[in-house]
């Protein structure tokens, strides 16, 4: 929904109604003839299957025959119906002007199979107490994992070395995090079977800016990768919601299974911080955060998502010519070769 | 309480209540600050806001001493707010001075925490409060009311029962004279009896045996109840301390105690929680209380 710009003097991440792009709004498998309402910037999507095909729409398919249906938005262009495709094991809905809808624009997922055939205990669901950009920014953000999350990946801030990168386009920002003798995470040890005391840990995260897409590729030595995608769909200014999947094919069978319902203990730990934190950051502020050189790709995504929302306040929803949101990640993440 | 320095000391908190290993969260009016006891045991209060990313500070841990942010593990000392420590930085990068919370005054005693309200510091000699001293408090406890601190305060001089409790004693109406104003406070009196067979105290008594004096100050929102019997001996007493919580709430923080070697205490439950404060109010019952001594306290505000 259309909302009047506060001042900009502050990150106020609820400000980010970015348009023209994909969102991941269900998980394939979560779509049948019954439909289900998803939110997306508070426009609602109702998706369902006619026939195997699937369809979002802004009303549910019962009002259509209804006597006082509501008016069909721009979001439809007077249809009722958003563009909608399905791939990666997502249906994917456009939020925007309907006729910039382009299947190309739509992220490459290196890890994961395009007709989405990833076991159902690979997928997940968690509701964020934060609103996208917010949670975004806590993704980006991994030293927070050393406190928050430290019984599952381990350490506090204990390290040998631990550098932080990263570069961007107008569209995209992909976050490098590489740490020298960490201890061991608990959840390698436990359940991956991992003797070391200490390990490397790379983690890469590419982050589409416009639709919070959040493509994750932890590399734990000795030990396995770890790769998901997040992608932070934004309900509105005070939730958000990730229907997550992995694909942990490579790791030993009881990580594989266990590893990603540890989203459902991972989440509440972030929650833990974000419940309390969103409210702070719903108007400006008269004190400016303060940062640390860790925050260094979080402060670039604050300044990108800033730029991106005052092109569009002009009117302008294209995209740039150095972004290229469909090319292959695969050497991105540190990968080498796609899946498909 | 209130002082030469501008501002007062409000109790906000109980001794009991703050440890060195977690902190906890007072909000008052609204501050919200985040209270912790450092190396040597001395309470400290820091705004509950880390000023990295905003998340309350209340949600972290007491390391050695000093308030580690749940989020980042930002440190903070609790004498100066001053940061002390950003994680994963080398030994060769130091955190710039500025990087800082803001540390609030506070003072222990009686069994008390207060938290200074004035915007300049309090000046060295002479400022420390004086509630609850040299008395012998066990009892104690905090609630949070939904009920405005102004209307609570009003309440309490037209009706108490409906916002406190001495087990098996009934406050009547029935005020002895009217309330006395004088140094920054106003005085109620009025009887009380033994509740019997869950009945208050009879209308058609010729005497009571009690006589509950409530003493609350203009200034900084404590109240005082003296329980007393015909002896003018102290059966019971009550320090509070009332102030405003967020949504209009409000804040309670109590300690008192009953004379068990009272002739008369006996009638009072030492299981039964003794004096109750009440966390769940009657609406109706408050709502349909007649103006009393509330009168002359807002004619004295």
């Amino acid at each position: 929904m259309a909302k009047v710009a506060k001042k900009q003097q502050d990150w106020i991440p609820t400000n980010y109604d970015l348009r023209d792009t994909w969102f991941p709004v269900a998980h394939a498998t979560d779509v049948s003839a019954n439909p289900v309402r998803r939110m997306v910037h508070s426009q609602p999507y109702y998706l369902w299957r006619d026939n195997g095909t699937a369809n979002a729409a802004e009303i549910h398919p019962h009002a259509f025959t209804a006597a006082n249906k509501p008016s069909a938005t721009a979001f439809t262009g007077g249809s009722y119906y958003y563009p909608v495709c399905e791939q990666y094991g997502y249906i994917w809905a456009w939020y925007g002007n309907p006729g910039n809808a382009d299947m190309a624009l739509l992220p490459h997922i290196p890890f994961l199979p395009k007709n989405g055939d990833i076991p159902k205990y690979m997928r997940t669901t968690i509701r964020f107490d934060a609103c996208s950009a917010l949670s975004v920014e806590n993704l980006l953000d991994l030293t927070h994992a050393d406190f928050l999350h430290g019984e599952v990946i381990g350490g506090e801030g204990e390290s040998e070395s631990d550098e932080i990168t990263f570069d961007y386009t107008s569209e995209t920002l992909t976050r490098v995090r590489m740490v020298v003798g960490k201890p061991v995470a608990p959840v390698m040890k436990w359940l991956g079977g991992v003797r070391a005391t200490h390990q490397e840990f790379r983690s890469t995260l590419h982050v589409h800016l416009r639709s919070g897409f959040c493509i994750s590729y932890p590399r734990f030595r000795p030990g396995f990768d770890i790769p998901n995608v997040q992608p932070f769909v934004p309900n509105g200014s005070h939730r958000s919601r990730v229907d997550q999947i992995f694909n942990l094919t490579d790791a030993p069978l009881i990580f594989r299974r266990i590893m990603p319902k540890l989203a459902y203990k991972v989440g509440p730990q972030d929650n833990y911080v974000m419940r309390p934190q969103n409210p702070r950051y719903l108007e400006p502020s008269p004190v400016r955060d303060m940062h640390s050189r860790f925050d260094a790709p979080g402060n670039r995504y604050r300044f990108l998502m800033q730029a991106l929302h005052e092109r569009q306040s002009k009117g302008d929803y294209s995209y740039g010519s150095d972004a290229d949101t469909g090319a292959d990640i695969t050497e991105i993440l540190g990968m080498e070769k796609s899946i498909d | 309480m209130k002082t030469a320095s501008k501002g007062i000391w409000q109790p906000i908190a109980l001794s009991e209540s703050i440890g060195s290993e977690v902190p906890i969260r007072v909000c008052y009016e609204a501050k919200e600050v985040a209270l912790f006891r450092d190396g040597i045991g001395k309470v400290r209060a820091l705004k509950d806001r880390c000023p990295h990313r905003r998340v309350p500070l209340s949600l972290g841990k007491v390391i050695e001493g000093e308030l580690r942010c749940a989020y980042h593990g930002w440190t903070f000392d609790g004498s100066s707010g001053a940061c002390t420590q950003i994680p994963n930085l080398s030994d060769e990068e130091k955190v710039p001075s500025r990087y800082k919370v803001d540390a609030y005054s506070v003072h222990e005693d009686n069994g008390f925490v207060f938290l200074w309200s004035g915007q300049n510091p309090p000046s060295k000699d002479g400022d420390k409060p004086v509630f609850a001293a040299n008395e012998d408090l066990p009892l104690y406890g905090n609630v949070i009311v939904p009920l405005a601190t102004s209307a609570y305060r009003l309440a309490m001089l037209d009706g108490p029962e409906t916002l406190i409790g001495i087990h098996n004693i009934g406050f009547t109406d029935f005020f002895l004279g009217d309330p006395v104003t004088r140094d920054g406070i106003i005085q109620v009196e009025r009887n009380a009896g033994w509740i019997r067979r869950g009945k208050p105290p009879s209308k058609w008594a010729t005497d009571y045996p009690f006589i509950l004096r409530t003493i609350s100050s203009f200034e900084d929102g404590t109240i005082i109840h003296q329980l007393f019997d015909d002896k003018e001996q102290i059966v019971a007493q009550i320090y509070m301390s009332i102030f405003p919580g967020t949504r209009s709430t409000t804040n309670i923080v109590w300690r008192g105690n009953v004379n068990f070697n009272h002739k008369d205490a006996g009638k009072i439950s030492r299981t039964k929680a003794p004096i109750d404060i009440f966390s769940h109010l009657d609406g109706e019952a408050i709502a349909n209380l007649l103006v009393g001594p509330s009168s002359q306290f807002q004619e004295a505000v």
